[in-house]
């Protein structure tokens, strides 16, 4: 059992952690920058440690002050929620190093696994399937000869990347040569590491990711798909599970794929293998976030799995207290990122103060949010204000919760994305699940 | 009953030390005085304290104020645990009422075991000492308060 749990993190998914760790018995420490000091994290957890100012740079991506704080208060672990230093091997390792349970997993498989290229060759190793590509490309030729041999379009893509940065699609060799070295420009701006690679390029894929859980015994259990397909410039704005798309054969399919390359590379914890799925039925590798994922609620709806919780009792050592065969899939759960955004201003954030919130209720809905009436949204952070998740027997249930659930929401003082979702739920084709990555190119939510 | 005109008698001969609070307890009644930054007595609530008491003023604590008196306070840009000992001579760098130079060290903050100066950006005389030796702090928590000495 851990003595404290620092939640390096804030907002949502702070609040998140803190729950499921009090549901252990696990008090916690929160930690917040000067502009967080009312944040609702730090008024749920046991004790609170302001460390540094507003700039996440100097607050919430500081590890010396993040580990500071776990000594004065004598936490032995560290959850890093998602973003700011969950895939941060360096931090992972610093905690090892100080015997602080970091609950994430080691920092040679946040390596290997934030690494693309070495992600790629390992999950091909153990038969992962993958997308048609080349391994880092020291010379523009040996990308346009891929290109020629599988065929355009093909994509560049950032080694130690993700979130869409150092991405450039390239329909002729001509454009290849002339993308790669911006594409290493920005990989170098946004990781430090200027190294690409190519893949073929599918025009319109389905973005579904497999949740896993492994233990420190070798367990791994999958936990079905989620369908991520409808982004906004690679950010995912909706996730449901099961898939629209995806049939028993391809769940189990996937399922099994993402084992076996979470017990190839010795994995413990909870972390996501995201796939493309092709229109033609086939699916490829993309990455595993090495993380909980924003999204995980979905899944915790319908596996009545607490995701959190096994989270951390995985590193603690504990067995997974359940087995492939004991996980039942029940109904569908569907989830809206609600972002202190304005939709009708091409989604400019909306920092302020929140004046009257209200959150929806009523069977199937669940909010996971740090929103509260007077909290001052602060404008340093990620806009994600409240995620809305509703659960159905049925796909057309679980949209209807959630057309009511978004009717019932309100937050005023500031503009959120609810509009949009009440669009983009009377879509005809959202609304039968016929969509791909590529649906908001040309939704027309205005 | 408290006589008012004592306690102001009674402030009027502690104004110019640093006396942070009076309390001057008589049977069941007693009444608390916040010297605050020299400027305006607070009255805190003590038993039976009438109207009166509460806008007691004095005219020593006018004359402070006329010196132009200002406070600098000492915020930790670290998270560890505070001490003002001098490893190297095993005594406290600073104690109440010390007048320090600017840039001078007055504590540490033991940061994973390494002990990082506290300096003082200011000419001043150490008025407040608000964490205890060893306490754990956090970014930005005030440690000591100075009047700065022109």
């Amino acid at each position: 059992m851990f003595k404290k749990i620092l939640v390096a993190n804030r907002g949502e998914i702070a609040v998140r952690v803190i729950r499921a760790a009090k549901e252990l018995g696990i008090p916690t420490v929160s930690v917040h920058s000067e502009a967080d000091e009312e944040c609702l994290h730090t008024k749920l957890s046991d004790q609170d440690v302001c460390i540094g100012p507003a700039p996440s740079k100097d607050s919430y991506l500081n590890i010396l002050s993040i580990i500071s704080a776990a000594e004065i208060t004598d936490a032995d672990a560290i959850h890093p929620g998602y973003g700011f230093l969950a895939e941060n091997s360096k931090f992972s390792s610093i905690c090892k190093d100080h015997k602080i349970t970091f609950i994430g997993p080691s920092p040679e498989v946040i390596d290997l696994l934030g690494h693309k290229a070495t992600a790629r060759k390992t999950m091909a190793e153990v038969g992962v399937p993958i997308t048609p590509g080349t391994g880092i490309i020291n010379k523009p030729e040996e990308a346009v000869e891929f290109a020629r041999s599988a065929g355009y379009p093909v994509i560049v893509k950032a080694a130690a990347g993700g979130g869409g940065k150092g991405m450039r699609v390239a329909w002729s060799d001509e454009e290849l040569v002339n993308i790669i070295p911006i594409a290493e420009g920005e990989a170098k701006a946004a990781f430090g590491n200027p190294e690409v690679y190519v893949e073929k390029y599918l025009q319109n894929p389905r973005h579904i990711e497999i949740q896993f859980i492994a233990d420190t015994f070798g367990n791994v259990v999958h936990l079905g798909e989620r369908d991520c397909s409808i982004q906004r410039r690679h950010q995912k704005l909706v996730e449901e599970s099961p898939s629209p798309a995806i049939t028993p054969a391809i769940r189990e399919a996937m399922g099994e794929a993402a084992k076996k390359g979470v017990k190839k590379v010795g994995y413990v914890g909870v972390g996501t293998m995201e796939f493309l799925y092709d229109s033609d039925g086939k699916f490829y590798f993309m990455e595993v976030n090495t993380r909980i994922q924003v999204e995980h609620p979905v899944t915790e709806f319908v596996t009545n799995i607490d995701i959190v919780k096994e989270q951390i009792k995985v590193h603690m050592g504990e067995r997974l207290s359940f087995k492939q065969e004991d996980v039942k899939f029940s109904g569908n759960a569907i989830e809206c990122r609600i972002n202190a955004e304005d939709p009708f201003m091409n989604f400019m954030p909306s920092p302020g103060k929140i004046e009257h919130f209200h959150i929806p209720g009523g069977p199937g809905v669940r909010v996971d949010t740090h929103g509260y009436a007077g909290y001052e949204i602060p404008k340093y952070y990620d806009s994600l204000l409240a995620k809305m998740i509703t659960w159905g027997r049925t796909r057309e249930e679980a949209l209807a919760r959630m057309r009511r659930a978004l009717q019932e929401f309100r937050a005023t003082g500031i503009k959120t994305t609810v509009p949009f979702y009440e669009k983009l739920l009377e879509n005809p084709d959202f609304q039968k699940g016929n969509y791909s990555t590529k649906f908001l190119e040309t939704f027309n939510f205005k | 009953m408290i006589d008012v005109k004592e306690i102001k008698k009674l402030c009027c001969v502690f104004s110019d030390e640093d006396i942070e609070e009076i309390e001057i307890r008589h049977g069941k009644d007693s009444v608390k005085v916040v010297m605050e930054d020299f400027k305006r007595p607070k009255v805190q609530a003590g038993k039976t304290i009438t109207p009166e008491t509460t806008s007691i003023s004095l005219p020593q604590t006018q004359k402070a104020e006329e010196k132009k008196q200002s406070v600098f306070e000492l915020c930790s840009p670290y998270i560890g645990f505070f001490t003002r000992i001098n490893p190297k001579t095993g005594e406290n760098y600073i104690k109440l009422r010390d007048v320090v130079k600017k840039g001078g060290i007055v504590g540490h903050v033991r940061v994973l075991g390494v002990l990082q100066d506290l300096k003082v950006q200011v000419d001043g005389k150490v008025k407040e000492i608000l964490i205890e030796e060893g306490q754990p702090i956090e970014y930005g928590q005030p440690i000591m308060r100075f009047e700065i000495v022109e």
